[in-house]
C-alpha cells in the first residue's frame, strides 16, 4: 500500500543575497554575492552541491537583487548537465519587492510551495553535513512537541578571529532547546553577557556555550512560515529567534539547536575575512568531499592535485621557473610566467600572470591579466581587471571587475565605511594562530607599549631583566648578597642560561644598575659602591680565566651602549684589576682579541703598555 | 581527448559513485547493466560504430573517476567481447565460402592468426544476429560477476584451517564472506582486525562476523606489527590488482604485508577477475594513483597545528608484488607473477590504452 502513499519530498530553500552584502562591495554592486567564486566554483554551487549529496529533492533559490543573473547561472549548469541538476529540481523565486530575509519567508509562505518540513540555508554557507539527518532528528522532536518552530544548526569552533558568525546561546541540556541566543558584535570586544535569571531557575540543565559559530543553517518546521507572515517586524533570522524567544508563550513555539560533529565541516561567507579563511579550509581539504581536485558541481576532474595542496589543471600553463610554495588553486587557460611565486592563493580561468610577481593570499578571478614585478597581498581582483606591471596590492586591496590599476600603482586596503560611526568591513589579513585569542592579545599589547623599540624579548633579554630588578632591588634593601646569588642562579634555570650567558650578563646587570645609570660624572664611586656591595656576587661568577673574559666583554658592550663609560673605560678597568677582579692575563687576551682602532682599544692603550711593562720587570727580577 | 558528450545514465552513475555509492562489486554490475542496455537499446549498425560509443562513454567515465578503474576494466572486457563475437560470426561466415580450409591448422598458423586478427580485420562489416550474441555473453559476464564472491569464498576451507590465527586490515566484502564461511566450517578460529584508522571499517567487519564460535580481537593500526609473530596468515582485499601483481589497497595494507614479509607469514589476496586492471604504477601523487580524503580524519579542525600544518590522508597503499604469496580470485588460486597473464586472457591488447 505504500506505493499509493505521495512520498514527502525533501525541500530545501536557498537565500541568495544575504544580509552583509555592503561588506562585498564593490562587488556586491554589479552581482549577486552567491555567484562569488571560492576557489574557481560560485559559492552556490558548493550549497547546491552540498543539498544534493544529502538528498534533497527540490531547492528553491531564493533571490532579491539579481535574480536574472542568478536564474542565467542555474539554468546554464543545469543544461551542462553539473552534479546537482540530477536528482534534483532547482527553482528560483524572488523578486523586488523582497527587501529581507523575513520578507523572503512570508513570500514562500503566500506561495504556498512548501509542504512540510524544509531544509533553510544561506547560499554562502559551505558545509559537508548530513543534513538529512539532523531533519530527521527535527521531524522526530516536532512530532513530540508540536511548537517546534526551528532547529538552528551550529558548530563549535575555537575562536579564531571575530567575523561575525560567533554566537553565545544558553541551551537545555535535556531537549536541546534554545533559551538564549545572541550573537557576537564583531567590532566590540564584549566580555559580559547578560543572561536572564529565569532561565536559570525554569530548567534544571543549562549549558551556556560561547565558543560556536553560526553556519547559516536551519531545518524549518511548516509552523515557522505563518510566523514570520504574523510577524512583519522578523527581518532577519536572528530577529524570529529573538522573537520567538520572548513571546514564546504566546507564539507557543520552540526553537532546537543541534550540533554538528566535528567530522563536519560548516562555515558561511560573511565577509572577504571569512571568504580568505573558507577559501583555505576548501584548498585545505577540511570541506571533504567538496575539495577541487573532486570535481565540484562538473563531470570532469579540473586539477591534478599535488604535494603541499597545489591544484593545477593540466590545460594551466606554469613556467619552468616559478615557485607554487603551497595551497595554490590554478585554473585551466592561466598562464604564470618566470621568476613568479605563489603562495596561499587562487587563480581563476584564462589569467596571465608576468614575470617576477609574489602572490600572496591573492585570490584572482576568471580571466585577470596581471603585468611583470607585480606584488599581491591578501587581495582580491575581480574577473577580467587588467593590473599594469610594478604595482603594489596590500592589506585587503579589493580590484572591481574590469578595473584598470596603472603602472607603478601601490594600493592599500580600501577602507569601506559602513556607517557614522567608522566601522569598516573586515579585510584579509593574516590569520594568527587559535591561541592568539583577545585575552592574550589585549596583554601582549600593553607589554608591547612598555618595552617599544627594544629587542625582541628572548629569553637571554628576560634572564637580563631579571637580574637587573633583582639587583636593583637589593641594592636598595641592602639584602644578603647570598641570597641575591641564590635568586640569580633560579633565575638562570628558568631561561636555561649557559654558565657564559650567566657571567656575561650579572655583569652586564651591574653596569645598567640604576645607581650608576643615574650617577653620570661620579660614575667611578658609583661603580666602586656597586662593586664593594656586590663584591661576593661577583667573585661568586667571575673565578675563572674564561669568566673573567666574559665580565671584560660585558663591559665593553656597556661602554659601546653607555658613552659615560666609555670614557672612563680605561680607570673601570684598572679598579677591577686593582681589586684582584681580573687578572692581567685576561685583560691582555681581552685587550687582543679586539678590533683594531676600536675606540675602547685605543683608549685602554696605556693600561696594557703599562701591564706589559710590570710583567717584563716581574720576570727581569726573577 | 574527445568531446563527445556523456549520456544520461553515464552522468547518473559517475554522480551516484561520487555521491558515495560503493564497493567495486556493486559498480561493476551497474557499468555492466549500464552497456548493456547501451548495446541493447541504442542504434548502432556495425561493429565498430558500437565498439567507439563504447570506448567513448568508457573515456569519460575513467576521466571523471580515474580512482574507479572497475569501471575500465568492464569496458575493457566488453570491447574484447565485441571484438570475439564479431570473429566469430565472420569465421561462420568464412565457413559457408571455404569448407576445407580448416581442417588442419599448422604451428605456424596458430601464432600467425592471433595477430592478424588483431591488426587488420574490418569491424564495420555489417553481420546479422551480433546484437543477441553480445547480449548472451554479458548475461555470462553478469553471472560471473555474481557469483565470484561465492566462487571465492567456497575456496575457504581450502586455506584456513582449524585454531588457525587470521589477520585482516578494514572491511573488505569479499573477506567478509570468506570468513564467515571459514568459522562456518573451522573451529577454534581466531581472527585479528586491524581497525584501519580513519574511518575505522575494522569495527564494521567485526560487528558482522560476531559468532559464538570464533575470537574476534581489533588492534589499532600501531599494533599490527607487535601482533604479526603469532599470525597464522594475512587475508587481505584490495581496491585493485595492477599489470605487476602489485596491489592498490586501502591505506594500511603496505604495513601489514611488510610486517608480514617480515615475519614470514604468508599474505593471501582475494581479488575477483574483475579487479586486475592493465595499468602499471607510475607514480604515487594523486593524478595516477591516490585519492586523498577528508583531513578531519588526521587532525581535528580546531587543533592548534590545524592552521599551519598540511594534512595528507590517502586512500590507498600501493603494495609491491613480491609481498603478496597468492592471489585468490573467483577462477582459483595465482601467484602475482601470473596475473600478466590472465590480463592477456580477459583483454584485448589494443584495448589497453583507452
Amino acid at each position: 500500500m505504500d506505493q499509493f502513499k505521495d512520498r514527502e519530498v525533501v525541500q530545501a530553500v536557498l537565500i541568495a543575497d544575504n544580509n552583509h552584502f555592503e561588506n562585498f562591495r564593490p562587488f556586491a554592486d554589479e552581482t549577486s554575492t552567491a555567484l562569488l567564486p571560492l576557489v574557481n566554483v560560485p559559492v552556490i554551487d558548493y550549497a547546491l552541491e552540498s543539498l544534493n549529496r544529502c538528498g534533497v529533492e527540490e531547492v528553491f533559490v531564493f533571490s532579491r537583487l539579481f535574480i536574472n543573473d542568478l536564474r542565467q547561472h542555474i539554468e546554464k549548469q543545469i543544461k551542462s548537465s553539473c552534479s546537482w541538476s540530477l536528482n534534483m529540481k532547482v527553482k528560483i523565486i524572488g523578486g523586488e519587492g523582497c527587501r529581507c530575509y523575513g520578507d523572503a519567508l512570508r513570500d514562500l509562505d503566500a506561495k504556498g510551495l512548501l509542504r512540510g518540513h524544509f531544509i533553510l540555508l544561506q547560499a554562502e554557507t559551505v558545509t559537508n553535513a548530513n543534513l538529512i539527518a539532523i531533519l530527521e532528528e527535527h521531524k522526530k522532536n516536532s512530532k513530540r512537541d508540536k511548537g517546534t518552530a526551528m532547529t538552528v544548526v551550529f558548530k563549535e569552533s575555537a575562536a579564531r578571529l571575530p567575523t561575525g558568525n560567533e554566537v553565545v546561546i544558553a541551551m537545555d541540556l535535556d531537549n536541546n532547546r534554545l533559551h538564549y541566543h545572541k550573537r557576537v558584535d564583531q567590532y566590540l570586544k564584549e566580555k559580559n553577557f547578560d543572561i536572564p535569571m529565569e532561565i536559570f531557575i525554569n530548567n534544571s540543565q543549562i549549558s551556556i556555550h560561547h565558543n560556536i559559530v553560526d553556519p547559516q543553517i536551519a531545518i524549518c518546521s511548516p509552523l515557522a512560515l505563518p510566523l514570520f507572515s504574523d510577524n512583519f517586524d522578523f527581518g532577519t533570522r536572528d530577529d524570529f529567534i529573538r522573537g520567538l524567544l520572548i513571546n514564546e508563550e504566546i507564539l507557543d513555539s520552540r526553537i532546537y539547536v543541534s550540533f554538528l560533529s566535528n567530522n563536519q565541516y560548516a562555515s558561511t561567507i560573511g565577509n572577504w575575512l571569512t571568504y580568505q579563511t573558507i577559501s583555505l579550509d576548501v584548498i585545505n581539504r577540511w570541506s571533504y568531499p567538496l575539495v577541487p581536485d573532486m570535481g565540484i558541481c562538473c563531470l570532469y576532474q579540473n586539477y591534478v592535485f599535488t604535494r603541499n595542496n597545489i591544484y593545477k589543471s593540466q590545460k594551466a600553463k606554469v613556467s619552468r621557473k616559478v615557485t607554487l610554495k603551497e595551497n595554490v588553486v590554478i585554473h585551466e587557460g592561466s598562464s604564470v610566467e618566470n621568476g613568479s611565486e605563489i603562495t596561499n592563493s587562487v587563480i581563476g580561468r584564462n589569467c596571465k600572470i608576468g614575470e617576477n610577481c609574489q602572490l600572496k593570499n591573492a585570490f584572482l578571478m576568471d580571466g585577470v591579466t596581471v603585468g611583470d614585478n607585480c606584488r599581491f597581498e591578501f587581495c582580491v581582483v575581480g574577473a577580467d581587471a587588467v593590473i599594469e606591471s610594478k604595482c603594489q596590492l596590500m592589506e585587503g586591496f579589493v580590484v572591481k571587475p574590469k578595473e584598470v590599476v596603472k603602472t607603478g600603482s601601490t594600493l592599500t586596503g580600501n577602507e569601506i565605511y559602513l556607517d557614522d560611526e567608522g566601522l569598516t568591513v573586515p579585510v584579509m589579513k593574516f590569520l594568527p594562530n587559535a591561541f592568539d585569542d583577545s585575552d592574550y592579545n589585549s596583554s601582549s599589547d600593553e607589554e608591547e607599549s612598555i618595552i617599544n623599540g627594544s629587542p625582541i624579548p628572548d629569553d637571554a633579554n628576560i634572564f637580563l631583566s631579571e637580574v637587573i630588578d633583582s639587583l636593583n632591588r637589593g641594592f636598595q634593601e641592602k639584602l644578603k648578597p647570598d641570597n641575591l646569588i641564590l635568586e640569580i642562579n633560579s633565575s638562570r634555570y628558568a631561561y636555561n642560561m649557559s654558565l657564559k650567558e650567566v657571567n656575561f650578563n650579572v655583569i652586564k646587570a651591574l653596569f645598567n644598575l640604576n645607581v650608576i645609570q643615574e650617577a653620570d660624572e661620579k660614575v667611578l664611586s658609583a661603580v666602586n659602591e656597586v662593586f664593594n656591595f656586590f663584591g661576593i656576587v661577583v667573585r661568586n661568577y667571575i673565578k675563572t680565566e674564561e669568566s673573567m673574559e666574559d665580565c671584560l666583554a660585558a663591559i665593553e658592550e656597556c661602554c659601546l651602549e653607555h658613552d659615560i663609560l666609555r670614557s672612563r673605560v680605561l680607570k673601570i678597568i684598572h679598579y677591577l684589576y686593582d681589586k684582584e677582579y681580573v687578572t692581567e692575563e685576561a685583560i691582555l687576551n681581552w685587550h687582543n682579541s679586539m678590533e683594531k682602532d676600536s675606540d675602547i682599544k685605543n683608549s685602554l692603550k696605556q693600561l696594557v703598555e703599562w701591564l706589559n711593562q710590570s710583567s717584563e720587570e716581574e720576570s727581569d727580577d726573577e | 581527448m574527445t568531446t563527445a558528450k556523456p549520456i544520461a545514465e553515464i552522468a547518473s552513475l559517475i554522480h551516484s559513485i561520487k555521491i558515495g555509492l560503493e564497493g567495486s562489486y556493486s559498480i561493476s554490475s551497474r557499468t555492466l547493466e549500464l552497456f548493456k542496455k547501451i548495446i541493447a537499446n541504442k542504434s548502432w549498425k556495425n561493429a565498430q560504430e558500437l565498439m567507439q560509443l563504447v570506448q567513448e562513454q568508457g573515456r569519460i567515465l575513467s576521466s571523471a573517476l580515474p580512482q574507479e578503474v572497475v569501471t575500465s576494466n568492464m569496458v575493457r572486457r566488453i570491447l574484447k567481447i565485441i571484438r570475439e563475437a564479431f570473429d566469430l560470426l565472420r569465421e561462420k561466415n568464412k565457413e559457408y565460402q571455404f569448407d576445407d580450409g580448416h581442417t588442419t591448422l599448422s604451428l605456424h598458423k596458430l601464432i600467425t592468426q592471433t595477430s592478424e586478427t588483431s591488426k587488420d580485420v574490418d569491424y564495420s562489416k555489417h553481420h546479422d544476429g551480433l546484437r543477441d550474441v553480445l547480449l548472451d555473453h554479458l548475461q555470462e559476464i553478469e553471472i560471473e560477476l555474481e557469483t565470484s564472491s561465492e566462487n571465492i569464498s567456497a575456496q575457504a576451507e581450502e586455506h584456513i584451517h582449524s585454531s588457525e590465527v587470521i589477520l585482516t586490515l578494514g572491511h573488505s566484502k569479499s573477506v567478509e564472506n570468506f570468513l564467515k564461511r571459514a568459522i562456518e566450517k573451522r573451529k577454534f578460529l581466531t581472527i585479528i582486525i586491524a581497525e584501519c584508522a580513519p574511518e575505522c571499517r575494522g569495527h564494521d567487519l567485526a560487528a558482522s562476523l560476531a559468532s559464538a564460535s570464533c575470537e574476534i580481537v581489533i588492534i589499532p593500526d600501531s599494533s599490527i606489527f607487535a601482533m604479526m609473530s603469532r599470525v597464522n596468515k594475512v587475508i587481505i582485499g584490495t581496491h585493485s590488482v595492477l599489470a605487476n601483481g602489485g596491489l592498490r589497497a586501502a591505506c594500511g595494507s603496505y604495513t601489514v604485508a611488510a610486517a608480514a614479509k617480515h615475519f614470514s607469514v604468508p599474505t593471501i589476496v582475494l581479488a575477483p577477475m574483475y579487479k586486475l586492471s592493465p595499468v602499471h604504477l607510475c607514480s604515487y601523487e594523486q593524478d595516477a594513483f591516490n585519492i586523498l580524503g577528508s583531513a578531519e580524519g588526521v587532525l581535528p579542525y580546531d587543533s592548534l597545528a590545524a592552521k599551519s600544518a598540511k594534512v595528507y590522508s590517502p586512500i590507498f597503499d600501493y603494495v609491491p608484488p613480491e609481498f603478496v604469496t597468492l592471489f585468490i580470485s573467483n577462477m582459483g588460486g595465482h601467484a602475482p607473477s601470473y596475473v600478466y597473464r590472465l590480463l592477456s586472457e580477459l583483454y584485448h591488447p589494443e584495448d589497453i590504452e583507452m
